[in-house]
């Protein structure tokens, strides 16, 4: 018994002791599991090239209630284009169209401003993943690369915000390390600083991304980054933003220098102006020359999703009844069309319109137009998108009474490609330009101008017009007998106050209906008084009898508020005292 | 303790702690999803070569990020009561008190703009306290001429209140600008808003208010910190969502062979949010240009001053629409549930069909409901569209052999 009692006793020992060690050693590795089923943070993280791709992929995130080509705050705010719809009350735009009406508590401004956070999510994880792993992964050059190209992507949103909202928290890789969003102020930095933040960004993608050809490659590129940085630096060259200290008088000559300096690496690239204007915006010619960035989209007949990767950012603004699912949204306005007048081939400065009027097919009378108002703005009696067999009636407008008959064409197909509808919605497969080589062109000019070099600007211009001119007979031939356009002679550039109306008056026409509008007249320091008068002028709008946009008589542009858009109430008010609102609000 | 009038006496009290972990297993984790194409606006999928057609490149998108520190949520309660049966069982009743305290609650709050994709995550957060009393009483007893009746009644109350907020959460739950849940005592779900003080009559009005697209005929928001601006810290509690107090009475009474049964309930002292509101005294907060309420026909117009509802309009400049006092009403009732009167037939014709037990009764519900003048929709209950409250009539017969 005594034996017994002791090997128990031993028996017992024995296990306490390998009890106790394996306590002491291991207890924590066999109770941790990994989740099963799911991608988490290790997994994803050490998978930097996935996670680039993601940050990609958002640039076609978008939806109507918060586009990120801008298309109500570039567009409809301005002087080019009117809402659309139904009436004034279809989706929560109309302050944006009369400025008057416009506070902070608009769902869209809120939507808008935590989408393009997103963005800047993305790209933050890309960029720590790439830290962590990609030298592992990738090799040292590639992970320079895809640094640069995330530092695009993530400058590219910061650039819409800032541009937006002005006053904005800035959120990079460290404030995401250490979760410190929540205690991230929107007013730390200025908007100069904040501006040159963005500028640091697009300089560092600069230095280190890759030339590329056209239709090589959907990432970002070298002279993408250049066009960007131009563009940048344009902005700031003509001041502070607010009227009171933009425009003519606050030029920076240093900054219109940077601008010249960077469209020389676009102009000396390989891209170029496409030979016809209409080829730019038909799907078939995505990625051309023409193209130096731009969202990419596909249909969902061939890209295995389950709606398309379409651009959902115009998806309202297809012509109505003639597409089953097109809202008839972002319509060109009659001073849009006003501004196509030509007279002797060249634009009427001066009274272009004292008189409302709009050509029609195959009724040529002594008012002769520029050949990009064809391609630009869809009107009653002539082919849709250059189809005679879809040609627009006046049927084709939702609510005339209100917002005429005009419709957008650049942002849509043509007709007979079929639908692409994705019920109720429109899910056009059309890429969204981000930069295009002629917008470039005119930063250049643009900065010419100021700085004095009225030649070289004439030249772009007039290359510009002459590609408008060659661009009649392929897809607009119906309409030859009413284009006139000629190029600038000498005299128009003699003196810079003309040589800056032409540019300016080019600009309008070359890039109408591309959602730029109101952020050009802003930058320029002209917004209050252009758009005004446009209010005052644009009430009395009339198509063949109808009266239409008498809403324009509440509008009203305050300047040293309406410069810049709200900061969104939800966001004010989520953490009282974090984010201070901008001026006027 | 051996009273003749006492028959059942009893004394209780209970303590309990409770633990609650029922979320996702894999709610601690930071979480990615693949999201080819599934939805519109979420995906990872880019045509970074330019194929146009085919399978994209793709990579992962943040649903969730991670929270090392979460841990179970702990409820516990304490309860102390009395049950009685008095006067040879005809007065009976019961008392309770209680006190519930939760901590650690598992919450999965909003979160700000400035995060970006997969800032929700899993957090250990509030701390709730929820303490109330139950009261019954009823009384039965026969009459001299033979009618049978048992009357009861019960009343119970509670008061809430959330007793402790994390710091970085406290925006995703109601607060004003000065003061957020835990500092206002107030219970959860309570409504933050602007407090309507009648209409504007006129354009001086309007124009000395400092109030941002304010309108004549149009709701005119109190400035309660006088400032002379109307802004977020103009706004205040004005919606509490626990009711004073709810009660319910039954009534039973028996008379030889009939049997009537009546079940009254009701709330005493309860806010409602009425949303019904938005189309009976508006035209153009929801649904512009469909068919509205016929409030509205006595809308505020010069013509007619004194009228409480806003001015037509088919634009909402104004935003009205903001959470105010103008949608918030006393949500108190006292509704008749159950009604119901049958009748046993006797045993002397039973016995002839051999039947044991026959009744027939015709029974109702939801007959009536008393509730305040203030009330614009119809039902307490359902200030929304929820489908309303049905009132049914049914016949019945129960049979035994």
């Amino acid at each position: 018994m005594k034996i017994m009692k002791t090997i128990y006793k031993m028996l017992l020992a024995g296990v306490m002791c390998w009890g106790m060690t394996t306590t002491f050693t291991s207890c924590d590795d066999f109770i941790d599991v990994e989740p099963k089923g799911v991608i988490n943070e290790d997994l994803a993280g050490s998978q930097p090239e996935e996670m680039v791709t993601a940050a990609y992929a958002m640039l076609g995130n978008c939806w109507y209630t918060y586009p990120f080509n801008l298309w109500p705050y570039g567009d409809v705010a301005s002087d080019d284009a009117m809402k659309g719809g139904s009436g004034t009350t279809d989706t929560g735009y109309h302050p944006m169209e009369i400025w008057s009406a416009l506070t902070s508590t608009p769902g869209e401004l809120d939507e808008l401003w935590y989408r393009l956070y997103c963005n800047i999510s993305r790209c933050n994880r890309a960029l720590v993943a790439l830290h962590d792993f990609g030298e592992g992964t990738l090799g040292v050059e590639l992970t320079r690369q895809r640094e640069a190209e995330v530092l695009f992507l993530r400058a590219h949103s910061y650039y819409k915000l800032v541009q937006m909202f002005r006053k904005i928290p800035w959120i990079d890789e460290e404030v995401y390390r250490t979760n410190g969003q929540e205690q991230t102020r929107n007013d730390v930095f200025s908007y100069e600083e904040l501006m040159q933040k963005v500028i640091a960004d697009f300089q560092k993608a600069y230095e280190n991304l890759p030339t590329a050809d056209p239709n090589s490659t959907g990432r970002a590129h070298k002279v993408a980054a250049a066009a960007y940085l131009a563009k940048c630096y344009l902005v700031l060259a003509w001041g502070d933003g607010y009227e009171a200290k933009t425009g003519v008088t606050h030029i920076n000559q240093e900054y219109m220098k940077k601008v010249v300096e960077y469209t020389d690496v676009v102009k000396n690239s390989s891209y170029g102006y496409l030979e016809d204007f209409g080829d730019i915006f038909l799907p078939e010619y995505k990625n051309s020359k023409e193209s130096i960035f731009a969202v990419q989209t596909s249909d969902k007949a061939e890209d295995n999703t389950k709606f398309g990767r379409a651009n959902w950012s115009n998806m309202l603004n297809g012509c109505w009844k003639m597409w089953s699912c097109g809202w008839d949204f972002h319509k060109p306005t009659q001073n849009l069309v006003n501004a196509f007048k030509t007279k002797d081939g060249l634009p009427m400065f001066d009274d272009y319109d004292a008189v409302i009027a709009y050509p029609q097919n195959g009724a040529p009378n002594a008012q002769k137009w520029d050949p990009r108002l064809f391609h630009t703005v869809g009107m009653p009696t002539f082919p849709y998108k250059y189809e005679v067999e879809s040609t627009m009636t006046k049927d084709n407008s939702r609510n005339p009474s209100t917002y005429g008959y005009y419709t957008s064409l650049k942002e849509v197909p043509q007709r007979s490609k079929g639908e692409t509808y994705d019920n109720p919605w429109q899910a056009f497969a059309m890429n969204d330009y981000v930069f295009r080589y002629t917008d470039v062109m005119l930063m250049r000019a643009e900065a010419l101008v100021e700085l004095n070099q009225l030649n070289e600007a004439m030249q772009i211009i007039n290359d510009i017009r002459q590609r408008a001119k060659n661009s009649v007979a392929k897809h607009i031939g119906y309409a030859a007998n009413q284009c006139e356009i000629a190029l600038y002679p000498n005299s128009y550039f003699a003196d810079k106050e003309t040589a800056r109306k032409c540019l300016r008056w080019e600009r309008r026409l070359e890039l109408a209906m591309e959602n730029g509008r109101f952020f050009d007249l802003r930058r320029w320091g002209i917004a209050s008084q252009t758009l005004n008068r446009f209010f005052e002028k644009e009430q009395n709008a009339v198509y063949d009898g109808q009266a239409y946009a008498q809403y324009y008589k509440d509008a009203h542009f305050s300047a040293g508020k309406n410069e810049y858009y709200p900061v969104p109430f939800n966001q004010l008010y989520y953490v009282p005292g974090l984010y201070t609102q901008n001026a006027g609000y | 303790m051996n009273q003749e009038w006492i028959d059942d006496l009893k004394l209780r009290a209970s303590w309990g702690q409770t633990g609650n972990q029922a979320i996702s297993n894999n709610a601690r984790y930071g979480l990615y999803v693949a999201d080819y194409g599934d939805d519109r606006v979420t995906s990872t999928a880019y045509d970074l070569n330019l194929l146009g057609s085919g399978i994209f490149p793709s990579g992962f998108r943040s649903i969730q990020t991670a929270n090392n520190d979460l841990k179970w949520e702990t409820t516990e309660q304490y309860n102390i009561g009395m049950d009685f049966t008095l006067l040879r069982n005809s007065l009976y009743g019961t008392v309770d008190l209680y006190k519930k305290k939760v901590k650690d609650m598992l919450i999965s709050p909003a979160y700000l703009g400035s995060m970006g994709e997969g800032g929700n995550s899993w957090a250990n957060g509030p701390s709730l306290q929820n303490w109330g009393m139950e009261f019954a009483l009823g009384y039965r007893n026969k009459t001299s001429f033979g009618l049978g009746y048992n009357i009861n009644g019960n009343l119970d109350f509670f008061r809430s209140k959330v007793t402790y907020l994390p710091e970085t959460a406290t925006g995703s739950y109601a607060h004003t600008s000065k003061e957020n849940l835990v500092e206002s005592g107030r219970p959860y779900g309570s409504i933050v808003g602007y407090v309507v003080d009648g209409l504007f009559q006129n354009r001086e009005e309007v124009l000395a208010s400092g109030q941002e697209n304010a309108r004549v005929g149009g709701l005119k928001y109190a400035d309660l910190d006088g400032n002379g601006v109307i802004n977020q810290d103009d706004q205040t509690w004005i919606f509490n969502p626990v009711p004073n107090f709810s009660w319910g009475l039954n009534v039973e009474l028996t008379y030889k062979d009939f049997d009537l049964t009546m079940f009254w309930q009701g709330v005493a002292g309860q806010d409602v949010y009425n949303n019904q509101k938005f189309q009976t005294d508006f035209f153009s907060l929801t649904d512009p240009g469909s068919n509205k309420g016929n409030r509205m026909l006595d809308a505020w117009t010069t013509a007619n001053t004194g009228s409480t509802i806003p001015a037509l309009t088919t634009n909402n400049t104004g935003n009205e629409g903001r959470a105010s006092s103008y949608f918030v009403e006393n949500g108190s009732y006292a509704k008749l549930r159950t009604l119901q009167f049958g009748y046993n037939v006797p045993d002397r014709w039973l016995k002839k069909v051999k039947m044991s037990r026959a009744r027939v009764y015709v029974s109702g519900h939801n007959l009536l409901t008393v509730k305040s003048g203030e009330l614009t929709c119809s039902d307490p209950e359902n200030p929304n569209w929820a489908y309303p409250n049905s009132t049914s009539l049914s016949f019945g017969l129960q049979l035994g052999f």
